[in-house]
């Protein structure tokens, strides 16, 4: 695991790192998505974009399974991040793989909705 | 965590919270982990509690967001009886007449799209490039399978949320 993380957001009530482990872009969420986290997160995520198309990674992994809520203003900056994938050409494009756990409830209809929302882009993994 | 609460002898099996509070937007995340609370004392099944937890949340992100003198108010009724649950939820704020247009639209547009995860769909297509989100409705429909309904009187916002909860539904969710 690399030591510096390529982008981090610390606050009181929610952590997002990304890092890149064995050539793999990894995102690990954790805490409480609400409003209050709503400006850091707009400018975590398209760091991590940006990450990914700099070294053409073929996907990225986010965890969730730390993330006890996400309200629907920070979902949508996932939306737009699926938006800005589809938008590549399309062998530009990479997959978003999210790690969910079926203890936070909320987690499996809103990445459901979500990869209707991208077939192609969005693949959820689901752990116990 | 389940537990007994007792009822009004008179109404058995009913249940309601009722809170207003201000400022409003930093209370929404500690209103939504009680009512989770609530909920898993008086329902039987997280993904139940989840998905109102996720309405309470929404609604009350909004009623707080857009109310126009910084109070909001929401309450939930809870009617259990041997085959299912309904429950309501309630919020209630003053609103801009702008606003007020704003989620008359809204409403048209999801009375137009009556699957809700078409609408939920269309809504993300929607945000793209657009400064708002606008995604919480969609969101509580789709993800939540709640009924939605509003009225509007001068500034006065009232948006109603209502579901009926049955052992099925329950299972069909649980992963």
């Amino acid at each position: 695991m690399s030591e510096r993380p390529l982008a981090e957001v610390t606050m009181p009530d929610f952590a997002a790192r990304a890092h890149s482990v064995d050539g793999v872009l990894r995102v690990e969420l954790s805490g409480n998505a609400d409003h209050g986290v709503l400006p850091e997160l707009e400018a975590f995520v398209p760091r991590v974009h940006a990450e990914a198309r700099a070294t053409s990674v073929s996907e990225v992994v986010i965890d969730m399974t730390g993330l006890e809520f996400m309200n629907s203003s920070c979902f949508r900056t996932f939306v737009n991040w699926v938006g800005w994938i589809r938008s590549l050409e399309r062998e530009h494009q990479y997959l978003l793989r999210f790690v969910a756990t079926p203890h936070r409830h909320w987690q499996r209809p809103s990445l459901q909705a979500l990869s209707c929302f991208a077939v192609n882009i969005v693949r959820i993994d689901n752990v116990a | 965590m389940q537990m007994d609460i007792p009822t009004h002898p008179g109404q058995p099996g009913r249940y309601h919270v009722e809170l207003s509070f201000a400022p409003s937007l930093a209370l929404v995340t500690i209103v939504r982990r009680f009512v989770i609370t609530f909920f898993d004392l008086v329902l039987t099944s997280p993904t139940w509690s989840s998905k109102l937890a996720v309405t309470v949340h929404e609604l009350l992100e909004n009623a707080c967001k857009f109310s126009t003198d910084r109070d909001s108010y929401v309450r939930i009724d809870v009617h259990k009886t041997p085959s299912f649950s309904e429950v309501t939820i309630e919020t209630r704020n003053l609103a801009s007449s702008d606003n007020c247009r704003t989620l008359e639209a809204l409403f048209a547009e999801m009375a137009a799209i009556v699957d809700p995860m078409t609408f939920y769909l269309a809504r993300m297509e929607h945000s793209l490039g657009s400064p708002q989100s606008q995604l919480g409705l969609a969101r509580v429909r789709a993800e939540a399978d709640m009924a939605l309904s509003y009225r509007v009187e001068g500034d006065r916002v009232s948006i109603v949320a209502t579901t009926r909860l049955t052992d099925e539904a329950s299972e069909e969710a649980t992963p």
